[in-house]
């Protein structure tokens, strides 16, 4: 894992410091709310529906049982006993007081974490595959080029007041688990024909009320010249992004207004300004970034396969949890892990502060002491020897966290929706748990196979519902819920935005539509296709005439 | 009958709280001041509460007074009143 250096620790306590001046000053009357407003922005603290809510940082998702135990303490001493992880493989509290974030910031600093570019029109916090370093077919770690653009990012005084946030995903398997075309920019690591390693550069996609799928502007650029290459995207869009218009702010927008053509002219004539120049990446601090991310010391696995194979057969519920929530790992005798965050009726994404402890202890045991976040919201023990998956799997089930769910109808994407949220304009929580309980069977639902609900509260997409196998967008009609669905989006490598199916349906009935078209998918699906397959296949009409019948 | 309340989140904490008659902020909706008609004056107790650092975010919403219970219009102030549904 990355460890800080004298810089980044420098930062990050001179930035508590300014912030618990900041709080002060606000508090005495010195700083208006206007004011504060965008410095307690600047470090994750937002004024939600109810309360304070405070974002904190996961670069790439990525954390050490000790940073894990810290998000444990934080949610028991200064929140309410849980934490929320989110898309963006960050965890956010939602009920902090202000006094005390000071007190939480410097905390955080403590384990080298913090709020930084958690908010704010800035470049957020960058993203990456959750299976990096560990998935069979990786060419490289996306997390290597997610902490160097890290580096360049942070504070980065160009590109502080951007026209509107900023993000930015990175992939480094054929399969997409980063959601690379729904980013700002998508970075696809690839090899070309003369086996070099570089980039294909995808930009302006993005959800919220115009959503994108973005479009490749180069199909390979060189690894050495990433970060002049995002700066001169950045540049572009800093000169030419619509700052008149907040619904017009986001890259997609300039994307598709200037034209994919005009987009990539104006941002190779930037390059070749600054190409070559001192973004050019130094090999010895490639080097340097690439060694913190090399493979942990795995420990003899001899035999390890033939337990846990043993296992299985001793333990149905243990060989069903395998199926969904364990894969294979690039080296024989290990396992990746996925513990759910979705069991039936609880908040997806949710964990407490007792399970956010147990699943440290577990990493810190088991797993080279390290802790993934998925942007599906779910947590990852990426480094387990197979003879030990029984053992974990036993801790989990004793601390609730046991669910046999990745991939499954159950395993949603939920927005925080109006139960948290100041944006929103319908509940996404308790649609999920309603949805969760109606397919709670569980051989239902591993027959059902893979299907990706996604829910979002509003328009702003924070659900990913535009990219949903079943999308699912919360509306306000007259006061009331209504939830509008989608079908056939995928944030996956055969990116896709979702149709919409027709009216939309009552806070009660969209429970009952789900199962419909659940239904209609499993009467229509030929051999072995997944939901997504069949809707591909036959599209929207059976699903239109189940739901609201041929007139 | 309906008319409206200030609610606000308090400046320190965050806590939801709706303005009083006697210019006090509570956690509870049923003890807020409901002002029909002319809510001016409700509105120069709200913004002085924010100016003087009491509170923060300060607006008024419309609620319906049925059987001496206050209750929201809106499902967003209804759960904010209440807490989350889940």
């Amino acid at each position: 894992m990355y460890r800080y250096d004298e810089f980044d620790r420098a930062l990050v306590l001179e930035r508590v410091e300014q912030f618990r001046g900041q709080v002060a000053r606000r508090l005495s009357g010195e700083l208006e709310e206007e004011e504060f407003k965008a410095l307690r922005l600047r470090n994750g603290l937002y004024l939600q529906l109810h309360a304070y809510m405070l974002r904190v940082a996961i670069p790439y998702g990525t954390l050490s049982s000790q940073q894990m135990r810290k998000l444990a303490h934080i949610a028991r001493v200064y929140d309410r006993d849980y934490g929320h992880f989110t898309t963006r493989q960050n965890i956010q509290y939602n009920w902090p007081k202000l006094v005390d974030v000071p007190d939480i910031l410097a905390e955080l600093a403590e384990v080298e974490m913090h709020a930084i570019q958690t908010s704010g029109n800035c470049i957020r916090n960058v993203t990456a595959d959750h299976f990096a370093g560990v998935a069979a077919d990786e060419i490289e770690d996306p997390r290597v080029y997610a902490e160097i653009v890290r580096q360049w990012s942070t504070l980065h005084p160009e590109f502080s007041f951007l026209p509107r946030k900023f993000k930015i995903a990175v992939n480094g398997t054929a399969q997409d688990r980063a959601a690379l075309r729904v980013h700002d920019i998508g970075l696809q690591i690839r090899r070309n024909s003369a086996g070099k390693i570089g980039f294909e550069v995808m930009v302006g996609g993005g959800q919220g009320r115009t959503p994108y799928i973005a479009p490749t502007i180069r199909e390979f650029l060189p690894k050495q010249h990433l970060l002049s290459y995002l700066e001169a995207i950045l540049r572009v869009y800093n000169q030419l992004g619509r700052r008149d218009n907040l619904y017009k702010a986001r890259i997609k927008i300039l994307v598709a207004s200037t034209g994919v053509e005009n987009f990539t002219k104006l941002v190779e004539e930037e390059w070749a300004e600054i190409k070559g120049g001192e973004l050019t990446l130094p090999e010895d601090e490639h080097r340097r970034i690439l060694d913190y991310f090399s493979p942990p010391q795995y420990q003899d696995s001899n035999g390890a396969s033939k337990t846990f194979e043993t296992h299985k057969t001793w333990n149905l519920d243990f060989s069903r949890w395998c199926k969904t929530n364990v894969v294979s790992h690039k080296r024989p005798g290990f396992s990746i892990i996925t513990i759910s965050l979705k069991p039936i009726g609880s908040a997806p994404g949710d964990a407490s502060a007792d399970q956010m402890d147990v699943i440290a202890g577990l990493a810190e045991k088991f797993s080279h002491d390290e802790i993934r976040v998925t942007h599906e919201q779910n947590l990852v023990l990426a480094h387990v020897c197979q003879s030990d998956i029984y053992e974990v799997w036993e801790a989990l089930e004793n601390a609730a966290l046991s669910t046999p769910n990745i991939g499954l109808i159950s395993d949603m994407i939920t927005c925080p929706g109006l139960d948290y949220c100041n944006l929103a304009n319908a509940r996404s929580i308790p649609v999920a748990q309603n949805i969760a309980k109606k397919f709670e069977d569980l051989d239902r639902q591993h027959d059902i196979g893979e299907l990706k609900i996604k829910i979002s509260g509003c328009i702003n997409a924070c659900g990913h519902h535009h990219v949903g196998h079943i999308g699912i967008l919360g509306v306000d009609k007259r006061g009331e819920e209504f939830y509008q669905i989608t079908l056939g989006g995928s944030g996956a490598e055969d990116a896709a935005l979702g149709d919409i199916v027709g009216r939309a349906f009552g806070y009660d009935e969209v429970t009952g539509a789900i199962e419909t078209i659940v239904d209609t998918y499993v009467t229509e699906r030929r051999n072995g296709e997944r939901f997504l397959d069949t809707y591909r296949r036959v599209g929207l009409g059976p699903f239109k005439e189940a739901l609201y019948g041929t007139a | 009958m309906t008319g409206k309340v200030a609610t606000a989140n308090r400046l320190r904490e965050g806590d939801i709280v709706y303005l009083t008659k006697e210019g006090e902020w509570s956690p509870n909706l049923q003890d807020a001041w409901l002002v029909v008609g002319d809510d001016s004056e409700l509105t120069t107790s709200a913004s002085k509460a924010e100016q003087m650092r009491d509170v923060v975010a300060a607006y008024l919403i419309e609620v319906e007074c049925i059987d001496d219970k206050l209750c929201a219009l809106s499902q967003r102030e209804r759960i904010r009143a209440a807490g989350p549904t889940v």
